[in-house]
């Protein structure tokens, strides 16, 4: 049962160069109860990919295809609608909480805001119901650290703030937007148990370059490179046999795997390359790489791939 | 803590800018007694006996020794007593004060205006950036901000003072007037303040508007507002809870910088209204040589700058948790 269909959806931003294909031509299912890793490279288009389904991109944005949430485009909601689903049953957890909290509120405010606006308590119910949120993302002392202002918590405890704030609502579908990054290991794990614990009865949609996170916690992984899909598998297939030679490439970059880098940089958005857009870098590239995109390909065990060896 | 040290800083300024102001005039070349002798400009010079120069010096306490002098200065500041005016021949504290009440009311009620106004405009217009509002509001606000107080406040006297004859052109109040009650009084100064502070308003809120754009289109573009719009607040809210807190945050300092330009600002003003404010008096104290007048004015100017950056640094520490937790 599908709770987020994504379709053909493309992202493009004109600017003075030409214009940026941040997303071109997506197609991704989010299932209920399913966390589904977004892997890629810095700058492949998977942040941008999480902002429209929140509709989070400036007005400018030329965006096509569509996002069907329980029968509903969200594409083409109005702008009450989308901002009634929008941090309620659809929330998101951004990268950097040090930037991202705003940092002359406290932060019990900020996630009272969001009980407030959604779920109709008032000051008194969502205070305390905010310090049962710090309770269950286990911010220690929550009578007190509701009162806290950013600057005085932790990284790690941003992050926790920042989960709180997701969860206020109850959402039914969380996408979260590198919420690891910039953690020291321990917290890290700390952080990836604790998502995971309070994603058991929800689907997210967890954003990462972080390989080793999105294998923790993840069911199912796509892998994303210049604004496309290349490869889409249950976690444990992608890592124990990676069919792409992209998704192949990422893992061995990995340390435990002999810390070899995919040669090369990634294109940049606005003049991709032609045919396969991994061909330049790809040490199985042939002829018809260079000429013909590929499409993507579904296998036989419901895995998908987008490369002329499988075609 | 924090407040301690502030306010021991504030002292220590206070301090420093009485001194300076004591320092500054027998800094200068000569001494009152030569001026009064060899003035070249009356080609007259004036003969007096060594005696007669001894009397006036100790007459003005002037052959004491400088630290005596200091120590006087001091005193005198502390009973209020800033010495005695040339030309207005009354206490300086007096006359300035008598003064003061009336710039208080047209620098204070314009400065409020002005920063409110500026400050709301700003951020409309950061908040429709580059659409016509916004370009209409930078364009005009611009132009008027370029016009010279004095240059305004003529247009104004010429066409609401004379031609539509809706405003009086000078002072404070009608002279000679009766006021049938308290109502009718505040009514005819307000009559009066309003062609000044409408200058004083237009001319100067070019500075808060273009740093309240600036600051908030800084502001529009951090992450935390994605947060808050992630979580379906309204453009409203966004702004009114998000925004403008962290927007004003740079604008408190500034708004306690210029409030020494919106003084002299007031001279231009004041003096083109005949408004008989402390700019005026500036201006009339220059022009008699006054210059114990002038001093006092300078002192009083002074401390009113330092008690405007001393309410801006409480205002930021209100506004800026940061800076209260450290």
């Amino acid at each position: 049962m599908n709770l987020l269909k994504i379709k053909a959806l493309r992202v493009y931003f004109p600017t003075d160069d030409g214009i940026v294909k941040a997303v071109d031509g997506v197609d991704l299912n989010i299932k209920r109860e399913e966390i589904l890793g977004l892997i890629g490279e810095t700058g492949c288009g998977k942040t941008v990919l999480g902002m429209s389904i929140m509709r989070l991109i400036q007005s400018t944005t030329l965006t096509d295809g569509e996002i069907i949430y329980k029968d509903r485009d969200l594409l083409s909601l109005s702008d009450d609608e989308m901002r009634k689903i929008r941090g309620g049953e659809i929330a998101m957890v951004l990268q950097n909480p040090m930037t991202s909290l705003n940092p002359v509120i406290r932060v019990g405010e900020q996630i009272a805001e969001t009980i407030r606006l959604h779920q109709g308590l008032d000051k008194k119910a969502a205070r305390k119901r905010v310090i049962e949120m710090l309770r269950d993302v286990r911010i220690p002392d929550p009578e007190k650290s509701v009162d806290s202002y950013p600057h005085q918590l932790s990284g790690g405890m941003q992050e926790r703030v920042m989960i709180a704030m997701a969860l206020a609502s109850d959402p039914e579908l969380i996408i979260a937007d590198e919420p690891t990054k910039g953690l020291d290991v321990t917290v890290k794990r700390e952080i990836i148990r604790l998502m995971k614990e309070v994603t058991a009865k929800r689907s997210m949609l967890f954003i990462t370059h972080d390989l080793g996170a999105a294998a923790e916690i993840c069911d199912n992984i796509a892998v994303m490179y210049a604004g496309e899909l290349l490869e889409h598998a249950s976690v444990d297939s992608i890592f124990s046999e990676p069919l792409h030679p992209y998704s192949e490439g990422l893992l061995n970059s990995l340390p435990e795997r002999g810390l070899k880098p995919i040669r090369g940089i990634s294109p940049s958005l606005i003049d991709t390359p032609q045919g396969c857009r991994f061909h330049p870098r790809c040490d199985y590239a042939m002829e018809i790489c260079r000429e013909k995109h590929p499409e993507m390909v579904k296998l036989e065990d419901g895995r998908a791939v987008r490369c002329f060896l499988y075609a | 803590m924090h407040h301690l040290t502030k306010i021991t800083a504030y002292i220590l300024i206070i301090f420093v800018a009485i001194s300076i102001n004591f320092a500054l005039p027998r800094m200068m070349p000569g001494d009152p007694i030569t001026s009064l002798t060899d003035d070249p400009t009356t080609g007259m010079p004036v003969i007096m006996d060594e005696d007669i120069k001894e009397e006036i010096r100790s007459y003005y306490g002037l052959d004491k020794p400088i630290s005596e002098q200091y120590t006087d200065y001091l005193k005198d500041i502390l009973k209020c007593d800033l010495g005695w005016s040339i030309y207005y021949n009354a206490p300086v504290a007096e006359v300035i004060f008598e003064r003061l009440k009336w710039t208080l009311l047209l620098v204070g009620t314009s400065t409020l205006i002005y920063m409110i106004l500026g400050i709301f405009l700003g951020a409309v217009s950061a908040w429709k950036r580059g659409e016509r509002g916004d370009l209409g509001l930078l364009v005009s606000v611009l132009s008027i901000g370029s016009f010279p107080s004095f240059f305004l406040a003529m247009l104004f006297i010429i066409l609401f003072g004379v031609k539509l004859d809706i405003f009086p052109i000078f002072g404070a109040t009608t002279p000679f007037m009766e006021y049938s009650s308290t109502f009718d009084a505040f009514k005819d100064v307000l009559y009066h303040l309003i062609l000044p502070a409408s200058t004083l308003v237009l001319t100067s809120i070019d500075g808060p508007y273009l740093l309240m754009r600036n600051s908030m289109l800084g502001v529009l573009g951090e992450d935390y507002i994605v947060t808050a719009r992630a979580k379906g607040l309204t453009e409203w809210a966004i702004l009114k809870d998000h925004a403008i807190k962290n927007a004003l945050l740079p604008i408190t300092t500034v708004i306690a910088i210029r409030m020494g330009f919106m003084i002299s600002g007031a001279i231009f003003v004041e003096t083109v209204f005949a408004y008989p404010g402390i700019g005026k008096l500036l201006y009339d104290a220059v022009s008699f040589s006054d210059y114990p007048l002038l001093q006092g004015a300078f002192l009083i100017i002074t401390l009113i700058i330092i008690a405007a950056n001393f309410i801006a640094d409480m205002t930021y520490l209100y506004l800026d948790p940061r800076v209260k937790h450290g």
